[in-house]
C-alpha cells in the first residue's frame, strides 16, 4: 500500500530529511520491511475498542495517524499542544518534536501500546516510520484531602490521592532538598505499574536501597495492580502477625520517615505509600506528638504503649485470674468479683469469645455502612445488646468492662495494621491463659518475643533498638524528647555513625 | 510424620484445661474466717462465708471435724455446696485449749498449698468457739466482715503487734524470741473484744496475757507500732487527765555477763491534757519526769510477767544469741531470762505540744 502510493519519492526524500535530525534514535529501515500502518491495522491492534479514538491528521511533512484513549487523554489540551509542535515543525526548528510534553520515538508496536495505554496522544507517520508522543492525559482524581484513617488534631491536613505526580509535588513542597532521590519502576508483564520509590541519599543506607531495589527487581514480570500485592513480596515473613512495612496516606509522616533514612515506595493509582525498613515502634508513632509539646507528646506515646500492653493481655489476664489464680485478687475486690461471675453458665473463655467476636462484629459492620448507620450499628451493638447481654446473665459484666477496655485500647494504635494484627493477637494468648493461666501466658509472650526479635524489615532489624540494644534511643521511643536535645541519627543499624539529625 | 505426632501432641492440649491444675472462681466458695478448736479428741473447725445467689450476698456458718485440720476442713466439704476455699482467708481463730498444746501442728496445713494466704491474721480465742460465731451481743454486721476489720483496726493502733500466719510461725520456731498473739474474749455484751495479747513460752500458750495498755506499751518495747500508739495516764498531783501519742522510740540495750539494762528514748506529742500550761518549760520538764516515771513502771511490771511466764516477747534473747553466747550457752534461754535481772530507763521527750499557745 505505501509503496504504490504515487507521493513515495517525496516521502523517502523526506524520510533521509528526519533521519539526520534524529538520526541518533532512529534506525533507517528499508521501504521493504516497513511494517504496515493503516487505520484499520491500529484499530485491530486495539481490540476496536470503542474509547480508542483513530484521526487522519494534516502534517507539514505528511499524512500523519492520531488515535488516543478518550478515556485517558484530554482532547482540547492535546489540540493546544499539537498546534504548538505543528507550528515548531513548519518553522523547521531543530528537533521540532521535543518539547517538555512531547517527544518522537521510533514507531514500534510495542512502544505505541505503551505510549497509548499511558494516556498519552500519540501521531504516528507511516512513512517515516515515526511516532509523535503528546502528553496531555485527563487528570480527573480526588483533591488531597486528610486521609480518614489516620486524622491529627494539630498539623497539616492534606493527604495523598491516586496520582503518584500529585503525590510527589506533596513531598516536594515540604521537603527542598536535591538529595530527595525519586526513581521509578516499570512493574508487571501484561499490563504495567508504575511503582516510583523515594529516599534521601545521603541519609538512607545505601545497602538497604540496593536490597529494595533488587528485590523490586524480582517482581518486575508480576502484574500488580496495589501497593498491598507487592507487600507480600517484599516482605521477610509473610506468616508474621506484624506489618514490616508501614502504610500512610499521610505526606507528613513519609517526611518524616525519609528523613530517618527509610524509602518510601508509591504504586500509581494508590493513595498509600509504603515505608521500610521500620522497627515496631514506628507503628506507634502519630504525626500529633511531633507537632505536640514535649509533654503533651510523650504522655500519649506511653499511653500508646501502655494500650498495646492492654490490648494484648487484658482478656487474657482476666481469664487466667479467675479460672486459675483467683487468689490474687485483692480482698476488697474478690466478692465483687465473684457476684459478677457467680451465675455464668460457661468457662471465661467462651464469655470472652462471645464478646470479642460480638465487637469485631459491630466493627466490620459498621466499616463498610454509610456514617449515619454506622452509628447505629455502634449504638444499638454497643449499648442495646451490651446491656441485654448481661442481664440475660450470658456473659459477666466484668468481662464487659475487660473486652470494651481491651477494644478501646487496640484502637489507640495509630496505624491501621498494627491495629488489626494486635486485634488478632488477644486470641492465642486467650486460649493459652484458659489452658494453663499464667504460665501459658508466660510462653506466648516468650514466643512472642522471640519473634519479634528475629523479625526483620528489608533485612534491618524490627525490635530496634532492643535487639540491637541501643539505650540511648529508648528516651526517643517511649518518649518524645525535645528538638533542642541532641538526636542520634539512625542511619544504619550498625550504628557505625552518629550524625545530628532529626529523631525516630 | 513429625507433623502427625506434633498434632497429636498440640490438640489434646486444648482439651487439658479441665484437668490441669484450674479451678475456676465461680465453682470456689471463698472462706474469709475460720475457727480451730478440739472437742473430745477431735478437731472441730467452723466457717464463715458468704454465698451467692441472685445477684445477693448472704452470710453462712458451716463446721467439720476430723482427726487433723485437714480432715475436718475436707468433711465440712462434705455439707457445703461449692468448694470451700482458703485463698483468702483473713482471719484465723484458735482456741486457747490448742494454743496450748499443739498451734503448729494445725498450722502445719497452710504452709502445704502455694494457693493458701499466709498473709492472714491469727488471734487466739477464750471459751466456746461456737459462740465467737455465733455471737450472742449484735454485731450488726457479718462475722466474717468483723474479725477482719477489728484485727486491722487493732494493728493500725498498736492494740496488737502485726502477726500474720507467716510472722507468727517464724517466730514460733525461733528460740530467740516468744511469740504474742491478739487474745479474743467475749465481753458482757455478747460482742468478742480484743482482751490483750496471748504470752507463748516454747511455742505454747502459757495462758497468761498482757492487758490493753500492758500490750501497746510491749508494742513500744518491742518497737513494733502500728500507725497510732497513744496512752492514756491520770497525773494525780495535777488531778488531770493525760494522753499522748508516741512518735518514735530510740532502744539501746547493754547486756554485761548477768544483766540487761536497757535504754528508751521516747519522743511524744500531748494529745489529751486539759491542765495545759506546756507553754512553761517546768510543766513540759515536769511532764516528761512524770510519762518517764509513769512509762517505766508498766515496763517493769511488764517484764516481770512475762519473766514468770518464761515468755521473752521482747525479743532481747536475739541480742543475747548474737553478741553474747556465753551468756546464751548458759543453758535454756527461757530459763535464764525468767532469772535475769533487766533494768530499764525510760527517757521521755516532748516533741509536739500539739498547740499553739
Amino acid at each position: 500500500m505505501v509503496g504504490k502510493s504515487p507521493s513515495m519519492f517525496f516521502f523517502l526524500h523526506k524520510s533521509v530529511q528526519w533521519r539526520r535530525y534524529f538520526s541518533r534514535e532512529v534506525k533507517y529501515m528499508g521501504s521493504d520491511n516497513k511494517p504496515v500502518i493503516s487505520k484499520k491495522s491500529l484499530k485491530q491492534l486495539f481490540y476496536n475498542s470503542m474509547d480508542f479514538v483513530i484521526i487522519d491528521v494534516e502534517w507539514p511533512m505528511g499524512k500523519g495517524i492520531l488515535c488516543y484513549y478518550s478515556s485517558l487523554a484530554d482532547p482540547t489540551e492535546a489540540n493546544k499542544q499539537i498546534d504548538i509542535i505543528r507550528q515548531r515543525a513548519l518553522e523547521k526548528t531543530n528537533n521540532w518534536g521535543k518539547t517538555a510534553a512531547s517527544d518522537v520515538k521510533p514507531y514500534s508496536e510495542e512502544e505505541l501500546v505503551k505510549s497509548v495505554c499511558s494516556g498519552q496522544t500519540v501521531i504516528i507517520f507511516e512513512e517515516s516510520q515515526l511516532m509523535l508522543t503528546v502528553s496531555a492525559p485527563n487528570t480527573s482524581g480526588r483533591t488531597p484531602s486528610e486521609p480518614e484513617t489516620e486524622q491529627v488534631v494539630r498539623g497539616p491536613h492534606d493527604g495523598f490521592v491516586e496520582s503518584t505526580q500529585i503525590n510527589l509535588t506533596l513531598i516536594r513542597q515540604k521537603l527542598h532538598r536535591k538529595d530527595l532521590v525519586v526513581k521509578s519502576m516499570e512493574i508487571g508483564a501484561d499490563t504495567s505499574t508504575t511503582m516510583t520509590y523515594l529516599y534521601i541519599d545521603t541519609i538512607a543506607d545505601k545497602d538497604v536501597v540496593k536490597l529494595f531495589e533488587t528485590k523490586l527487581e524480582d517482581v518486575r514480570d508480576i502484574n500488580i495492580l496495589n501497593t498491598g500485592e507487592i507487600e507480600d513480596y517484599l516482605e521477610g515473613s509473610v506468616y508474621s502477625p506484624f506489618p514490616q512495612l508501614l502504610y500512610t496516606e499521610r505526606p507528613d509522616r513519609v517526611v518524616f520517615n525519609l528523613m530517618e533514612g527509610k524509602i518510601a515506595l508509591f504504586a500509581d493509582n494508590s493513595p498509600s505509600a509504603m515505608i521500610a525498613p521500620v522497627t515496631f515502634f514506628s507503628f506507634f508513632q502519630s504525626p500529633d506528638d511531633f507537632n505536640g509539646r514535649v509533654i503533651i507528646g510523650s504522655f500519649f506515646r506511653l499511653l500508646r504503649i501502655i494500650s498495646l500492653v492492654m490490648a494484648i493481655f487484658l482478656p487474657a489476664f482476666y481469664i487466667a485470674v479467675v479460672s486459675f489464680h483467683s487468689e490474687i485478687l485483692p480482698i476488697e475486690l474478690s466478692k465483687k468479683v465473684k457476684l459478677a461471675i457467680n451465675e455464668i453458665p460457661y468457662r471465661p473463655i467462651f464469655e470472652a469469645f462471645i464478646l470479642e467476636v460480638f465487637i469485631e462484629l459491630i466493627r466490620e459492620a459498621s466499616i463498610r455502612l454509610p456514617k449515619p448507620i454506622g452509628q447505629t450499628i455502634g449504638v444499638v451493638g454497643g449499648l442495646i445488646i451490651g446491656d441485654a447481654i448481661v442481664s440475660a446473665g450470658l456473659v459477666s459484666n466484668l468481662m464487659v468492662i475487660v473486652v470494651a477496655l481491651t477494644a478501646i485500647s487496640s484502637f489507640v494504635v495509630p496505624t491501621a495494621e498494627m491495629n488489626m494484627s494486635i486485634r488478632i493477637l488477644r486470641f492465642p494468648f486467650m486460649i493459652a491463659a484458659a489452658l494453663f493461666g499464667f504460665f501459658g501466658m508466660a510462653i506466648g509472650m516468650m514466643i512472642l518475643t522471640i519473634h519479634l526479635l528475629t523479625l526483620s524489615s528489608l533485612k534491618q532489624p524490627y525490635f530496634a533498638p532492643f535487639i540491637p540494644l541501643d539505650t540511648t534511643r529508648f528516651m526517643d521511643i517511649f518518649l518524645r524528647s525535645p528538638y533542642t536535645k541532641f538526636h542520634k541519627q539512625q542511619k544504619t543499624f550498625t550504628f557505625i555513625s552518629k550524625k545530628k539529625g532529626r529523631k525516630s | 510424620m513429625r507433623k502427625v505426632v506434633l498434632a497429636l501432641l498440640a490438640i489434646p492440649s486444648i482439651f487439658l484445661g479441665g484437668c490441669w491444675d484450674e479451678s475456676q472462681y465461680k465453682d470456689v466458695t471463698i472462706v474469709p474466717v475460720m475457727g480451730i478448736t478440739t472437742s473430745g479428741g477431735q478437731v472441730k473447725e467452723f466457717f464463715s462465708y458468704p454465698t451467692f445467689h441472685n445477684d445477693t450476698i448472704s452470710y453462712t456458718q458451716s463446721e467439720g471435724s476430723g482427726i487433723s485440720g485437714r480432715s475436718a476442713r475436707e468433711d465440712a466439704n462434705h455439707r457445703t455446696m461449692e468448694a470451700l476455699d482458703f485463698t483468702h482467708l483473713e482471719v484465723l481463730l484458735v482456741s486457747s485449749e490448742i494454743a496450748k498444746n499443739e498451734l503448729h501442728e494445725q498450722l502445719d496445713m497452710f504452709f502445704r498449698s502455694p494457693r493458701n494466704r499466709i498473709t492472714s491474721y491469727l488471734a487466739i480465742v477464750e471459751g466456746d468457739m461456737e459462740q465467737y460465731f455465733k455471737p450472742p451481743g449484735d454485731l450488726n454486721t457479718e462475722v466474717a466482715d468483723f474479725y477482719p476489720e477489728l484485727l486491722r483496726t487493732a494493728v493500725l493502733y498498736s492494740y496488737i503487734t502485726e502477726n500474720t500466719m507467716g510472722e507468727s510461725v517464724k517466730i514460733l520456731l525461733d528460740d530467740t524470741i516468744d511469740l504474742s498473739l491478739p487474745y479474743l474474749t467475749i465481753n458482757d455484751n455478747g460482742i468478742p473484744t480484743i482482751e490483750g495479747i496471748a504470752l507463748f513460752s516454747h511455742g505454747k500458750y502459757t495462758g497468761a496475757t498482757l492487758k490493753k495498755q500492758e500490750a501497746v506499751l510491749a508494742g513500744v518495747m518491742k518497737k513494733q507500732q502500728g500507725k497510732y500508739t497513744r496512752l492514756s495516764f491520770h497525773w494525780k498531783e495535777r488531778d488531770s487527765p493525760i494522753t499522748i501519742e508516741i512518735i518514735n522510740t530510740r532502744r539501746k540495750m547493754k547486756i554485761s555477763n548477768d544483766r540487761i539494762s536497757v535504754n528508751y528514748v521516747i519522743n511524744f506529742s500531748v494529745v489529751e491534757f486539759p491542765n495545759n500550761n506546756l507553754n512553761s518549760k517546768n510543766i513540759r520538764r515536769e511532764t516528761e519526769n512524770f510519762l518517764s516515771a509513769e512509762i517505766k513502771k508498766d515496763f517493769d511490771k511488764i517484764i516481770k510477767k512475762t519473766q514468770e511466764n518464761k515468755s521473752d516477747i521482747i525479743g532481747f534473747g536475739r541480742t543475747v544469741h548474737a553478741f553474747h553466747q556465753k551468756m546464751w550457752n548458759k543453758g535454756d534461754w527461757s530459763e535464764t531470762y525468767s532469772t535475769l535481772p533487766i533494768e530499764v530507763n525510760v527517757t521521755m521527750k516532748m516533741k509536739r505540744t500539739s498547740i499553739y499557745d
